[in-house]
C-alpha cells in the first residue's frame, strides 16, 4: 500500500500538484530480555514487555483543498498499567483482547480526519481537547466533527473511552481485577472565533458508565467500581491584540453521579434535564480559571489563576486534582543586548481549599537565567523552590529548594573547539514523615564535568566523556547515598553509506549506607541507515550490567546478585513525499 | 368494625411489645468513615446488624430506623422523617443492612446549611467528628423498638492525594544527569493517615506517536516501586538518553492503604493515582527553550 501511494505520488508529480502525500510510515520493534543470578529468589522484576511490535501508518492525502490525513498507530499486545486491565491482562486464564477492546486500548490510534476546507469529520480515535476544564486528555473512539465557516466554530463527537472488562479473580497466583465498565462520551462545542485574535463559546460534554455491561460486578473487598455519570459546561473566551495583550478566561459547572444505580431523587440537587438526571450519589460544583498578559519583543509578563471546586469533576481529566486553589506570576525577558536570558514564575497552590483546618500551602518559585558573556562562555544558574505545607504544629511539610549553576566554555585550537561544562545542582529537602511526624532533612550535591572536542580533520566524529558525583545525605539518620558516574559516547557519521554510527559506554559506582557498593556498566551501540531516499532503518542494542553488593542480603544468595537487561530496538520509517 | 381496627392494634401492640423485648441493634462504622456519602452502601463503610430474639419462635416484623446525625458538639444536623423513613421486614435472628439503609440520606432533613452545601457541591460530608445515633421504630405505627438509640461516633476524613512536586511538569533534565539520577518528589497524602500508606511510584515512557496520557494508560511502567514513610525517591534509571531526539516520561504516584487498596479518589477508575506530571530527558538542553515545553532537539513538545 505504501509503494502504490508512492507511485501514485510520482504519477501526480508530472501534473498540476493538485495531488499529493507527505507523512510517514514505518514499523518498530523493541525486545527486551532479562536474566538474573541467581534465578530465585526473585529480586528483580521486568520493567518492560518482551516484545513491542508497533506499526504506524500517518500519511496524508491531498487533492486540492481536500485533505485526508492517517493516523493509525496501533500494536497487537496488549500492556495496559493506567486503565484496564491495570496489568492484570497477563494472569494465566485472563481472557484476550476482543476486537472492540483492541479498538478502544489506548496503545492504538485507528483515525481519519477527512477535511475539505472549513470542514472536518472526525472518524475513530482522536484526541479532543476543547479546553482545560471541560474535555479531555482521553482518547475516544467514535465519530464527529469541526465545523468552521467564517466565525462560527462547530464541534461534535462522540465515542467510547473503554469498553467494559469484566472481574477477573485468579487463584494462582491470588490477584483480583475489578472490573470496569464501557464509558462513553458526547461533546459539543459552539462559539465564534477570528484565527489569533479571539474566541468565545459553549463546550458540553456528557459522559456515562454503561450500568449493563458488567454482568456480575464484585461487592466485597475489593469492590467494583460502580458506574458513574458526568456531565461538563463551560464557557471559554480568549483574546490576542495586536499590541501584545492576551488572555483566555473558562468557567466550568459540572454535575456528577458517582454511582448512577443509587436511589433517586436526590432532595439536595435537582435533574438538570435534559443532560442529566441526578440520585443520591449526585453532587454540582464549579471551577474557574483566567489568565492575562502582555508580550513584546524581548518580553512577556502574565498572571494566572485557576479555582477547582471540592466536587468540579469531569471524566475527560479524570486525574485532575479538585479543591484547590492556584495563582501564579509568570515571566521571560531578554536583558544585557540579548545576551542574558530569564525565565521566572512565583506563585502559590492551595490544596483541600475547602476545609481551612486542612489547608495545604504550596510556594512555587522557579528561575531560571541563562547570559551568554561572550562567543567562549556561557553561564546557566537556575533556582527552584516549593514550598508545601499544611497548618498545626503536627502539620505536614515537604519543602525543597533548588540551586543550580552550569558554566561552559568553548575554546579552539587550529585542529579542534573544545567544549567543557560544569554543572553543579545542590538541592535540599526538608519532609515530615511517618509514624512519628518527624522532620527529615536531605541534602543532595551533584557535579557533573563533561568535555566535547571536536576534531576539524575528522568532521564526522563526535565524541564526549562526562564524569558526575552525586551524594544525598538524610538527617538524622545519617545515611549517605553516593553514585559515581563515568559516561563516553562515540559517534561517526559515513556520509557515502549514508550511514550513522554511535555508542555510549557507562559505568556507575553506587554506594548506599551501610551497604557495600553496586556496580553498574551499561553499553549502547546503534546504526541509522538511510536505505533510500525515504526509507530509513533505526537499530540499537544495549546492554545492562548490574551487580549488587550486599544490600539486598539476607537471605545469603543474593550477595552479589546479578542481573543482565538486554533492549534492542529497531525500526523501519518511511516518508511520504518529496 | 371498630371491633375489628380495636383488635388489629390490640395485635400490633402486642407484636411490638415483643419485638422491643427482644431487638438490639448494632452498627460498625469502619475508620475513617467513606469519603463519599454515595459510599455507605459498600460493605467496606460497615454494617449494620439487627438481631431479633424470638426464641423459638418465627417472628416477623416492620421496622423503620430512626436516624440522628450529630456534630462533634453533640447538637443534631440531622434527622430522618419517621413519616417517610422506608420499611424494612425483618426475621427471627441476625439481619444485616449495608449503612445507606441506616443512614438514608434520601430521607434527611439537615438542619445545618454548611452541610447541605457541602453535599451539594462534592457529596461529602466536611471532615469532621460526627456521631450517627440509630433507634428502631416500629414499621407500623413508629412506636419505639428499642428503648434507647444506639449511638457510633465516626470520623470524616476527606483525603487529598499527593500532588507531584519534582521533576516540574513540563521540564526537560540534562541527560547527562538523568542518566545516573532522576529524583522523584511529592506531597504527602493531606491530612496525613494515622495507618502506614504506600507510595507506589510509576513512570512510564511517552513513545513516538504518543500522547503523555496515552502512554500511562497503555503502556508498561518503565519504573513501579512501592515508597514507604517517605515522598522521595531516587531513580536510577540504567537506560541510554543520549540520544538527539530525547525521551519523554509521564509520571504518577498511586496511594494505597494499609490493606494494599486504592485511596478513593473521586473517578475509581483511577485507583488511587495523582494528577500525573510529564518530563522529558534532552541531550543537548537549549537553554532559551527551557519553560517553553519545546525539545532543543527536535521541536517533541511536552
Amino acid at each position: 500500500m505504501i509503494f502504490a501511494l508512492s507511485a501514485l505520488s510520482l504519477w501526480a508529480q508530472d501534473k498540476p500538484p493538485k495531488f499529493s502525500i507527505t507523512g510517514t510510515a514505518g514499523v518498530s520493534y523493541e525486545g527486551y530480555w532479562v536474566s538474573t543470578d541467581p534465578t530465585s529468589p526473585s529480586f528483580f522484576t521486568k520493567r518492560k514487555p518482551t516484545n513491542l511490535l508497533r506499526f504506524t501508518f500517518q500519511p496524508v492525502l491531498s487533492f486540492g483543498e481536500f485533505k485526508l490525513p492517517f493516523n493509525f498507530n496501533f500494536s497487537p499486545m496488549r500492556n495496559n498499567f493506567g486503565s484496564p486491565p491495570f496489568g492484570f491482562g497477563n494472569l494465566p486464564g485472563f481472557p484476550k483482547q476482543t476486537f472492540k477492546q483492541w479498538l478502544t486500548n489506548p496503545m492504538n490510534n485507528i483515525g481519519v480526519n477527512p477535511t475539505y476546507k472549513w470542514a472536518e469529520l472526525q472518524l475513530g480515535t482522536q484526541y479532543l481537547k476543547y479546553s482545560d476544564l471541560s474535555t479531555g486528555d482521553l482518547g475516544l473512539f467514535g465519530f464527529g466533527f469541526s465545523l468552521r465557516p467564517g466565525n462560527l466554530r462547530l464541534k461534535y463527537f462522540s465515542g467510547v473511552s473503554q469498553q467494559a472488562y469484566q472481574p477477573f479473580v485468579s487463584i494462582l497466583p491470588p490477584a483480583t481485577f475489578v472490573g470496569a465498565y464501557k464509558r462513553s462520551f458526547t461533546m459539543g462545542q459552539i462559539g465564534f472565533e477570528r484565527d489569533d485574535k479571539y474566541f468565545a463559546g459553549f463546550n458540553i460534554v456528557k459522559s456515562s458508565d454503561d450500568a449493563g455491561s458488567i454482568t456480575t460486578p464484585l461487592t466485597g473487598i475489593p469492590s467494583t467500581p460502580k458506574p458513574a455519570e458526568n456531565f461538563v459546561v463551560t464557557f471559554v473566551t480568549k483574546f490576542n491584540t495586536d499590541k501584545g495583550w492576551y488572555g483566555q478566561t473558562e468557567f466550568g459547572t459540572t454535575i456528577s453521579s458517582r454511582d448512577i444505580t443509587a436511589i433517586s431523587p436526590n432532595p439536595l440537587l435537582k435533574d438538570f434535564k435534559p443532560f442529566i438526571s441526578t440520585n443520591l450519589s449526585s453532587f454540582r460544583d464549579h471551577a474557574a480559571q483566567a489568565g492575562f498578559g502582555k508580550k513584546g519583543k524581548d518580553w512577556d509578563i502574565g498572571v494566572s489563576t485557576k479555582w477547582l471546586g471540592a466536587g468540579y469533576y469531569t471524566m475527560g481529566y479524570s486525574f485532575i486534582q479538585n479543591d484547590r486553589l492556584e495563582y501564579s506570576l509568570n515571566t521571560r525577558f531578554n536583558a544585557w543586548k540579548k545576551k542574558m536570558n530569564i525565565v521566572a514564575n512565583l506563585g502559590q497552590r492551595f490544596g483541600n481549599w475547602s476545609t481551612p483546618s486542612n489547608r495545604t500551602r504550596q510556594i512555587i518559585a522557579n528561575t531560571n537565567i541563562f547570559t551568554q558573556f561572550n562567543e567562549h562562555f556561557s553561564l546557566n544558574a537556575n533556582y527552584n523552590n516549593f514550598g508545601f505545607q499544611t497548618p498545626g504544629l503536627t502539620g505536614i511539610k515537604n519543602v525543597g529548594n533548588d540551586l543550580g549553576v552550569n558554566p561552559a566554555y568553548t575554546w579552539s585550537t587550529s585542529k579542534m573547539s573544545n567544549f567543557l561544562s560544569l554543572t553543579y545542582n545542590w538541592s535540599k529537602y526538608d519532609e515530615t514523615v511517618f509514624p512519628a511526624n518527624t522532620l527529615t532533612s536531605n541534602n543532595s550535591h551533584t557535579a557533573m564535568l563533561m568535555y566535547v572536542p571536536t576534531f576539524f580533520s575528522k568532521p564526522n566524529l563526535s565524541t564526549d566523556v562526562s564524569a558526575m558525583y552525586f551524594q544525598n545525605a538524610l538527617t538524622p539518620a545519617n545515611t549517605k547515598l553516593k553514585i559515581y558516574t563515568l559516561s563516553t559516547s562515540l559517534g561517526y557519521r559515513f556520509p557515502k553509506e549514508k550511514l550513522n554510527v554511535k555508542g555510549q559506554l557507562q559505568y556507575n559506582i553506587t554506594t548506599i549506607d551501610p551497604f557495600t557498593a553496586s556496580k553498574n556498566l551499561m553499553a549502547t551501540i546503534g546504526a541509522d541507515l538511510n536505505l533510500t531516499s525515504k526509507l530509513t532503518w533505526n537499530t540499537s542494542m544495549s546492554v545492562n550490567l548490574f551487580k549488587y553488593g550486599d544490600e539486598l542480603t539476607p537471605p545469603a544468595t543474593l550477595l552479589a546478585a546479578r542481573y543482565m537487561e538486554t533492549i534492542l530496538k529497531t525500526a523501519l520509517l518511511y516518508k511520504f513525499g518529496k | 368494625m371498630k371491633k375489628r381496627i380495636i383488635y388489629l392494634l390490640l395485635i400490633s401492640f402486642l407484636v411490638n411489645c415483643h419485638l422491643s423485648a427482644q431487638i438490639t441493634v448494632t452498627v460498625n462504622i469502619g475508620y475513617p468513615a467513606p469519603t463519599y456519602l454515595s459510599d455507605w452502601n459498600n460493605s467496606r463503610a460497615g454494617l449494620a446488624t439487627v438481631i431479633i430474639n424470638s426464641a423459638g419462635q418465627t417472628t416477623e416484623g416492620r421496622i423503620k430506623f430512626k436516624t440522628d446525625l450529630e456534630n462533634s458538639n453533640g447538637v443534631v444536623i440531622a434527622t430522618s422523617n419517621n413519616s417517610t423513613a422506608r420499611i424494612y421486614t425483618v426475621r427471627a435472628g441476625a439481619n444485616t443492612f449495608t449503612l445507606d439503609k441506616v443512614l438514608q440520606l434520601e430521607n434527611m432533613q439537615i438542619f445545618d446549611g454548611v452541610i447541605v452545601s457541602k453535599i451539594q457541591n462534592s457529596g461529602r460530608l466536611p471532615a469532621d467528628n460526627y456521631q450517627l445515633c440509630v433507634q428502631i421504630i416500629s414499621g407500623d405505627n413508629d412506636a419505639p423498638l428499642t428503648k434507647v438509640p444506639v449511638c457510633r461516633p465516626f470520623t470524616q476524613i476527606n483525603y487529598q492525594l499527593p500532588y507531584l512536586l519534582s521533576p516540574n511538569d513540563k521540564a526537560w533534565l540534562n541527560a547527562n544527569i538523568a542518566q545516573t539520577v532522576i529524583t522523584f518528589r511529592w506531597s504527602s497524602m493531606v491530612p496525613m493517615s494515622k495507618e502506614p500508606v504506600t507510595y507506589r511510584l510509576q513512570v512510564f515512557e511517552v513513545l513516538d506517536n504518543q500522547q503523555p496520557m496515552q502512554a500511562l494508560r497503555s503502556n508498561q511502567p518503565i519504573l513501579e516501586t512501592d515508597v514507604h514513610s517517605t515522598t522521595q525517591y531516587f531513580w536510577r534509571p540504567q537506560l541510554s538518553f543520549k540520544d538527539a531526539h530525547g525521551h519523554v516520561f509521564i509520571w504518577t504516584v498511586q496511594t494505597l492503604d494499609s490493606k494494599g487498596l486504592p485511596v478513593l479518589s473521586t473517578d475509581e477508575n483511577n485507583q488511587g493515582r495523582s494528577e500525573p506530571r510529564v518530563f522529558g530527558v534532552c541531550d543537548k538542553l537549549d537553554h532559551e527553550k527551557i519553560g517553553t515545553g519545546e525539545d532543543c532537539a527536535t521541536g517533541r513538545k511536552l
